[in-house]
């Protein structure tokens, strides 16, 4: 007596290009996050609150043209930076606990996918879901005043565009590091959104405190950072007392480290450490 | 009978989800078995009868009160459910105290009273070990010595087998019986495994969709299907004569012969005359027989006959 | 009421949920945090400043107005609800314990527990600081009141983060927006509209008593907030010890 064979029939579809696989974590977080009402809510609201006046009194108002100081102020306005703090809190809280606490990391990584495929996926989707604050409305003021400015001096409003789109750029991937690091660190999502939150205004805090001794102790601040980096990106003169070298170490740490942290993070519990 | 139990009309919805619906039971002394599906309201009925969730409607009565917003009749529930809550950092002995103390239960007592448990349980050398590190067996004795230890009339076992490998299974049905019959608990014991409820008690009841499909005495359930006719396996020698006799009876369904004819596969719709008729049928067909047993007086059949 | 069977009752549940919050990973949070604050302080107390008075704003500012509701909602707000999430609450609500008693149970491990670990920490940064400025009599003044204040500060934090992590899924977020927009926000509004809030009530507290730094010049009643401190943390416990009786626990 034989058996009946067992009816397999393999799979004909196409198969995602391996190096493009973290795209479908990138989009799967995209649109998962686009879903929440909170997420969604807070995008709306922060648009509203810190460029929404803005945008309309530029376009109403006569002036000459887009100027770096004028970008650099208003991106430098200290609302922008505690809701793009709340949105990476948001956002990434639960990118790598939610897989931490499901098990889930040793079912991604038994697949072919690498955890540096996983890693940018995951960092890629939390991007585009916080660039539609950092990026979209800061374009669109820089758009909006150039369309309306009185002047004719277009090439110097576009270069200004240019850099405001680099700021803000820049502003979205800034901060992602840390909210990622933060989120393997711990299997509860809430935890890790108390955890990120608490780690910026930490960085603030003790910022402030140590600024008494020199200027450059501030850029422990993550928001002061960023709006030295600002400067750079606008041309504008830095405020005095602000060593480079210095700023360029202090982003330097606030990107590499936690990245790495985070990779270490995703290849030891993959292993099941 | 005095029931322990008693249940009218009780139904709990989760939002659209129906846990129980119209659920009717009594349930008395000795263990009783809750037989059904995953899905099918078991654990929703445990948790209305400790009182952690209220009824949406119906009546409950729990030793003739509503267990709802009623702690003090803790006094004499024992749970343990279904699921691992067992702290990883405490000791056996020190979750007891714990268990002990918000029972009002302190000093030499508690601790005279925890190592009892722990000797019923069979739990004594693994006492001051850490529960991190204890098996699943382990973990399930503990967790029942935790609903001995105020030593309660009633004690309510949601799925206390699930998990365990056969020998722990054993082990915990020997202690569920023992239970009942040395220390005299009664009992209400849930599980989706027929067998295994089968070996504990024959008094059960079946839980399909959120009601109540049949409850009693296992065998008299058999009986009352009479939609479904008995099988019974017949082994032995010379059997053609005993299916003349057979298919004279008014009993008899089908008769159904083995290839080897050796072997009869008797329909019947009356079990309790063809038992009473078979010693007189099997001296007149002058048959050898070797074995007799019924395919379906058990659980498995009735659930299947029931629930499909 | 059986008053010796609740007490054992509630010595249990004090004593295990303590014990629960201190064995719980999160003291290494708290250490991070003790030894974050002695080398800042420490490092701080080199400045050529009135020492009194800069020792005075750190303590308000990191221990009144950042650690103290942060480590109150870390573990007050998680501290009910992560019993509930994982179901070892069981153990608690299939007990003759009445759930009422229960929640007291929990909000005295919960102070306890916190203000311990906040009065650690502090002690820790006042530490630091006075060992590099040099220890007086007025530098242990200062810690006293503010030690007081903690505590206090402790029990009525307490009561809104455990409560809130009864009735709500998420008490995280609420507990979020409560420090960092009401208090952090709200509290610095001119006016009365700042009065609204437990860290101006602990200040007005502080002030009647410290008389360095910022926190000297905050102005109202002592008594009027302490009173209302109690009021607001007994109407807290009473609401979570009613919401715990009546919820539903799967």
């Amino acid at each position: 007596m034989s058996l009946n064979p067992i009816e397999y029939r393999p799979w004909e579809g196409k198969r995602t290009d391996s190096s493009n696989r973290f795209m479908v974590i990138a989009s799967k977080v995209f649109r998962h996050k686009l879903e929440s009402k909170w997420v969604l809510g807070l995008l709306i609201l922060g648009t509203f609150l810190t460029f929404g006046f803005s945008i309309i009194f530029n376009s109403i108002n006569s002036h000459e043209g887009l100027t770096s100081e004028s970008m650099a102020s208003q991106m430098g306005d200290g609302l922008f930076f505690i809701i793009i703090i709340i949105l990476v809190s948001m956002i990434c809280s639960d990118l790598i606990s939610e897989d931490l606490r499901s098990n889930s990391l040793v079912l991604y990584l038994s697949r072919a996918l690498k955890p540096e495929g996983y890693l940018l996926g995951k960092a890629l989707g939390a991007l585009m879901v916080l660039s539609i604050f950092t990026i979209l409305p800061p374009m669109i003021l820089a758009i909006a005043t150039t369309a309306t400015q009185s002047g004719d001096d277009y090439l110097a409003s576009i270069s200004v565009i240019a850099q405001t789109l680099v700021a803000s750029a820049w502003s979205t991937i800034f901060m992602v590091p840390i909210g990622l690091m933060i989120s393997s660190l711990t299997p509860r999502k809430t935890y890790a959104a108390v955890g990120t939150f608490m780690t910026f205004f930490l960085l603030m805090l003790i910022g402030g405190i140590l600024s008494s001794f020199d200027q450059n102790w501030s850029l422990i601040d993550p928001t002061f950072v960023l709006s030295r980096s600002y400067e750079v990106i606008f041309g504008i003169d830095m405020i005095s007392g602000i060593n480079g070298g210095l700023l360029a170490l202090a982003i330097g740490m606030m990107l590499v480290p936690p990245s790495l942290f985070v990779y270490w993070r995703i290849v030891a519990k993959g292993v099941g450490k | 009978m005095n029931a322990i139990v008693s249940v009218r009309g009780l139904s709990k919805w989760y939002g659209k989800v129906i846990g129980l619906n119209n659920f009717n039971i009594d349930i008395g002394k000795g263990i009783t078995g809750i037989v059904g599906p995953n899905g099918s309201g078991k654990s929703t009925f445990f948790k209305l009868l400790t009182g952690n969730i209220k009824a949406n409607t119906g009546h409950l009565s729990v030793f003739g009160e509503d267990p709802w917003r009623n702690p003090a009749q803790l006094m004499r529930i024992g749970f343990c459910p279904d699921y691992d809550f067992l702290p990883g950092e405490l000791t056996g002995r020190e979750y007891l105290r714990f268990v002990g103390g918000i029972h009002a239960m302190s000093g030499n007592a508690l601790a005279t009273r925890a190592d009892e448990v722990l000797g019923i349980v069979n739990m004594k050398e693994a006492a001051d070990r850490r529960m991190g590190g204890y098996s699943k067996g382990m973990r399930q004795r503990l967790k029942i010595a935790g609903c001995l230890l105020h030593n309660p009339p009633l004690l309510l076992l949601d799925e206390p087998l699930t998990g365990t490998d056969p020998v722990a299974r054993k082990d915990l049905i020997d202690l569920i019986l023992r239970l009942h019959q040395d220390h005299g608990h009664d009992i209400i014991v849930s599980s989706h495994v027929l067998h295994e409820v089968e070996r504990l008690t024959r008094n059960i009841a079946i839980i399909y969709k959120g009601r109540a499909v049949a409850t009693g005495d296992l065998t008299e359930i058999r009986m009352l299907m009479s939609g479904h006719p008995h099988n019974i396996i017949i082994e032995g020698q010379n059997l053609n004569a005993l299916v003349k006799l057979l298919i004279d009876q008014r009993y008899t369904v089908s008769v159904e012969m083995s290839k080897s004819r050796e072997g009869l596969k008797v329909q019947v719709d009356d079990p309790e005359q063809f038992f009473d008729s078979l010693p007189r049928l099997i001296k007149e067909s002058g048959c050898e027989l070797q074995t007799v047993h019924s395919l379906d007086d058990n659980l498995e059949s009735v659930f299947k006959y029931l629930v499909g | 009421m059986d008053t010796r069977r609740t007490l054992i009752e509630l010595r249990t549940m004090v004593v295990f949920s303590a014990r629960k919050l201190i064995l719980n990973r999160r003291w290494i949070l708290v250490l991070a945090v003790a030894v974050l604050v002695g080398g800042l302080m420490g490092y701080s107390a080199t400045l050529e400043v009135d020492h009194l008075s800069y020792a005075s704003d750190l303590l308000n500012l990191l221990f009144l107005t950042f650690f103290l509701p942060i480590f109150a909602l870390i573990y007050g707000a998680s501290m009910i609800r992560n019993e509930i999430d994982d179901r070892s609450i069981v153990q608690v609500i299939t007990s003759p314990m009445d759930r009422r008693a229960s929640f007291i149970g929990y909000f005295l491990a919960l102070t306890i527990v916190l203000s311990l670990m906040i009065i650690i920490t502090a002690i820790v940064g006042w530490s630091s600081y006075f060992i590099v400025a040099g220890i007086s009599l007025d530098a242990v003044d200062l810690l006293l009141p503010y030690l007081l204040v903690l505590v206090l500060g402790s029990v009525a934090y307490s009561s809104i983060f455990l409560t809130s992590g009864v009735i709500l899924r998420q008490p995280i977020y609420l507990g979020l927006f409560y420090i960092f927009i009401w208090e952090g926000f709200v509290g610095s509004i001119p006016g009365a509209i700042a009065d609204m809030t437990v860290r101006h009530q602990l200040q007005v507290i502080a002030a009647h008593w410290i008389e360095y730094g910022d926190i000297s010049y905050v102005t109202g009643d002592a008594l009027v907030s302490a009173m209302a401190l109690v009021v607001l943390t007994m109407v807290m416990v009473l609401i979570g010890a009613f919401a715990f009786r009546e919820k539903e626990i799967s």
